[in-house]
């Protein structure tokens, strides 16, 4: 007998893009959806208008603490299945993405599995990002953004898992995280219970990365806040090379002061330079994939490394001063 | 990353000092063109009114459309442009590689800086769609990619279908269910066509028409300004490239790029070919044969190698076209897709072990810088053959192999809708084609309409090849027309280096009537309904009478 399986969607104005992802998951080849569970935080731009219309198996259920860490929570105490597969509107689904999942999760004796991220940029800038975010060197460890053979894993892209196997750990944090850590923590968690979390790259599905220098940073940023507050809850990291970025902030920062207090110019550039030169070199070898351009790579790839590594250390700030992380975004994603 | 050859570090930096030039609109055309202006005649005519589109910064287009004003414009008529004016989210000026954001303002920089060089009035379509400007049209949003080819606007055109073509061409693939770029291409797209028309019916409002000359007829701003022209019943003339450089092909009432001549084929089915015709078409062919004297050059070191044939049965090849070229598009006829096409070609091979089948991949798949597939038909091979069958092998589109040989050595050729099946042809090499391609249904190949058609005529061709041996005549009298007769040489502009353009007129009395056969064509049919043709001519010293009568040689451009 086939695995019914629900699939939980986390919305906030998301009209641009809720129409080709329903469409997307609608088209899936697996036989047993019992619901998509179109969990909407409060959107002011007709999102759940646009799902609703959709009708049967979707279904819109409110989010009242808008982020998506609480529509998980929602969305999986409301789901009429047993396995949850997590989706998000920023992606597209391949025809047998749910089938694929519900094989692995049954077959591998993993957990938690998923696929890896694949990023699609829409511009020319998007090309560039979605080229930085699927490269270990844009990215640091997370092998979802790269892998390409089925491994086990520290954490996967969304994810798809049985109820009890994340209520059992309290489900999603949507009360002491920065927003948007809810995944890599919640799945630190599990490896930490002992559970195994397994990428399969049969798993396809395609992301729209931010598209804009302003976006990308944004979101760098509240990724390092997400990794501090992380740090700040369990009072150690799941993994220490993403601290790189940060490293490389502090590095730059010091040097920084030492050479303005020496009154050397040369101390306080050495750093810079050395990254565009490390970094050039990695935007370069990015470039050979058609249409991403150098000297955009090189800024994706800038951007990536200093809003983190920034981001991270205003996080460690709030931690030492004792002001709470942000659980919901301030303004949209 | 290898560092690009001396040739093409060359063409860069001329292009760069064009770049550069074209910030203070004084690129070598552009003042070339101030000069030819200053001699244009003082007042406007009185004669038909004619609108150029010209939207886009395509060098060698713009001073293409520019001369031809100049030419009608000494004939009397009245001439104005249409650009685009930028802004617009996307448009086909640059495809998935290259944009968004568009580049709107060097774009447009170009093309009107052109336009005033050449002395003549213009109207920005911006200026009308901002005027009334019809808005972000918020309800695609809820519109599935399925359905957007059935977007029809409030005022009735049907943008969905008009904007197919582009988008197509714009993704530089032809499937869109599978593409995560497909939906919010071609909302974009749409939006953008949106604006185009309300820009498009404010100038003609204004200008009111006799005649429209565009590029193409299937690109976007053309697609879009052809439609409002139909429902006004303006005449719309459309022009594309031929395929010998430096020549262009005019059709009035049908996308030229299509280089469709079946209105003017029954008129050369049957006239023979005089020597110096047959002369001028050997020697272009050898040409072609080695990537001399065509629109794109794929290769600088072809290789002639002969193919090894294996085992004693038939050698059959296949040749692709890119899945989005306007050519295919549309033209589906044995098979719903080229890429179903493909698939039943190599299942039938599967079923015939002792034949052979080879197929070349198209190299416009990756060797035209900046317009890489983004649907290899490799990717549709490995889908449906994880292993093709041992008596079906493929040569990749970067194989250097030259194609020519490969033709030659063939007993029966098989192609969709691509121009190798009247090179085929011209070898004496049977030719199956399973698309609705130009040159089907002229006698000199074995067109099939369904898959049982094309399957049939397969068995029947690898019993006895012979049986269909083009009639090689018949074939030259179709690539005479085709290449030379059609095709009309280009107005006193020349691509000197791939996206640049030169003008090689002196003085604007080269246009005037009777000194220019082309010219002379060009605006005949534009201003009184020509069809394009070739004058008359007395027959060439030293050659046979030609039978119709109609045909002539080339004459060089810019020659007095």
């Amino acid at each position: 007998m086939t695995t019914p399986v629900s699939i939980v969607l986390p919305t906030l104005d998301e009209r641009e893009h809720i129409t080709d992802c329903l469409d997307s998951l609608l088209a899936q080849d697996y036989p047993a959806i019992a619901e998509i569970l179109v969990v909407d935080g409060g959107s002011n731009d007709g999102t759940r208008d646009l799902a609703a219309r959709h009708g049967d198996p979707v279904r819109v259920v409110p989010n009242p603490k808008v982020t998506a860490a609480a529509a998980m929570n929602v969305g999986i105490a409301a789901a009429r299945s047993d396995v949850i597969v997590r989706a998000d509107a920023h992606t597209l689904y391949a025809p047998d993405f749910v089938s694929r999942c519900v094989e692995v999760l049954e077959h591998s004796g993993a957990d938690v599995v998923g696929g890896p991220m694949r990023p699609v940029g829409t511009t020319a800038y998007g090309r560039a990002v979605a080229a930085v975010t699927s490269s270990p060197a844009g990215i640091g460890p997370g092998r979802f953004h790269y892998a390409d053979e089925a491994q086990d894993v520290d954490t996967v892209y969304l994810g798809t898992y049985r109820k009890d196997v994340v209520t059992e750990v309290g489900g999603y944090d949507e009360d002491t995280l920065q927003w948007a850590a809810e995944d890599q923590e919640l799945n630190y968690r599990l490896r930490r219970r002992g559970r195994r979390i397994r990428l399969d790259p049969s798993i396809r599905s395609e992301y729209f990365p931010r598209q804009t220098v302003r976006a990308l940073w944004r979101q760098y940023y509240n990724y390092g806040l997400c990794k501090a507050s992380t740090l700040n809850k369990h009072r150690r990291l799941p993994s220490w090379r993403p601290l790189a970025p940060a490293a490389m902030v502090a590095g730059a920062a010091g040097l920084g002061v030492a050479g303005a207090a020496a009154r050397r110019p040369l101390l306080v550039a050495a750093p810079v330079l050395a990254y565009v030169a490390g970094a050039g070199v990695v935007a370069l070898r990015l470039a050979d994939r058609p249409g991403v351009a150098p000297h955009r790579a090189l800024g994706a790839l800038s951007v990536c490394h200093w809003a983190y590594g920034l981001g991270f250390w205003a996080g460690v700030g709030r931690m030492l001063t004792g002001r709470p992380f942000d659980t919901r975004p301030r303004k949209g994603r | 990353m290898p560092l690009p050859d001396r040739g093409r570090l060359r063409e860069y930096a001329v292009k760069g000092g064009h770049l550069a030039a074209r910030q203070v609109a004084s690129t070598p055309e552009q003042r070339r063109a101030r000069r030819l202006a200053g001699e244009a005649p003082p007042e406007p005519g009185d004669g038909p009114s004619v609108a150029i589109l010209t939207p886009r910064d395509w060098t060698a287009h713009v001073q293409w459309e520019a001369m031809i004003a100049q030419a009608l414009r000494l004939r009397g008529a009245r001439v104005e442009f249409l650009t685009c004016g930028g802004g617009l989210e996307v448009c086909d000026r640059a495809n998935t590689w290259e944009g968004p954001p568009m580049p709107c303002t060097s774009c447009t920089r170009y093309v009107e800086d052109s336009v005033d060089a050449h002395g003549f009035d213009r109207t920005s379509l911006r200026d009308g769609w901002e005027r009334d400007d019809p808005g972000a049209w918020d309800e695609l949003d809820e519109v599935s990619l399925a359905a957007l080819r059935d977007v029809v606007g409030d005022d009735g055109l049907p943008y969905g279908r008009l904007t197919e073509i582009p988008v197509k061409w714009f993704l530089m693939r032809a499937s869109s269910h599978d593409d995560p770029l497909a939906p919010s291409t071609w909302r974009a797209f749409l939006r953008s066509a949106r604006r185009i028309a309300a820009g498009v019916e404010a100038a003609l409002d204004r200008i009111r028409p006799d005649v429209v000359l565009l590029c193409n007829g299937l690109f976007l701003f053309e697609a879009v300004t052809w439609e409002l022209c139909r429902r006004r019943g303006i005449d719309v003339v459309t022009y594309e490239r031929g395929f010998i450089k430096e020549t262009l092909v005019f059709r009035r009432g049908a996308p030229a790029c299509l280089t469709e001549l079946h209105d003017l084929w029954p008129r050369f089915a049957d006239a023979a070919l005089t020597p110096v015709e047959e002369a001028r078409l050997d020697d272009y062919l050898d040409a072609r044969r080695h990537g001399r004297r065509t629109i794109d050059r794929y290769w600088d070191d072809a290789r002639f190698d002969a193919p090894e044939r294996r085992g004693s049965g038939r050698l059959v090849t296949l040749f692709t076209n890119l899945t989005w070229d306007s050519a295919v598009i549309g033209k589906e006829r044995a098979y719903p897709s080229i890429q179903a096409w493909i698939v039943a070609a190599v299942e039938a091979f599967a079923a015939r072990p002792d034949h052979e089948l080879v197929i070349r991949l198209h190299p416009a798949e990756v060797k035209l810088p900046g317009k890489w597939t983004r649907e290899p038909m490799a990717d549709v091979l490995r889908k449906h053959f994880p292993t093709l069958p041992a008596n079906v092998r493929v040569v990749e589109p970067e194989d250097p192999t030259s194609s020519y040989p490969l033709m030659e050595a063939s007993d029966l050729g098989l192609v969709f809708t691509s121009t190798t099946g009247l090179e085929l042809a011209l070898a004496g090499v049977p030719v199956i084609v399973a698309g609705e391609t130009h040159y089907r249904g002229k006698g000199f190949t074995v067109d099939v309409s369904t898959p049982e058609e094309f399957v049939a005529a397969l068995d029947a061709a690898l019993d006895d090849p012979g049986q269909f041996a083009p009639d090689p005549q018949v074939a030259r009298r179709y690539a005479n027309l085709f290449f030379f007769a059609a095709p009309v040489p280009s107005p006193g502009v020349e691509e000197h280096v791939p996206g640049l353009a030169r003008i090689t007129v002196e003085h604007l009395d080269e246009l005037a009537p009777g000194r220019h056969p082309g010219v002379d064509r060009i605006c005949d049919g534009i201003l009184h309904g020509g069809d394009f043709l070739a004058p008359v001519v007395a027959p060439v010293v030293g050659g046979a009478p030609s039978r119709s009568g109609r045909r002539g040689v080339p004459v060089a451009v810019g020659t007095r």
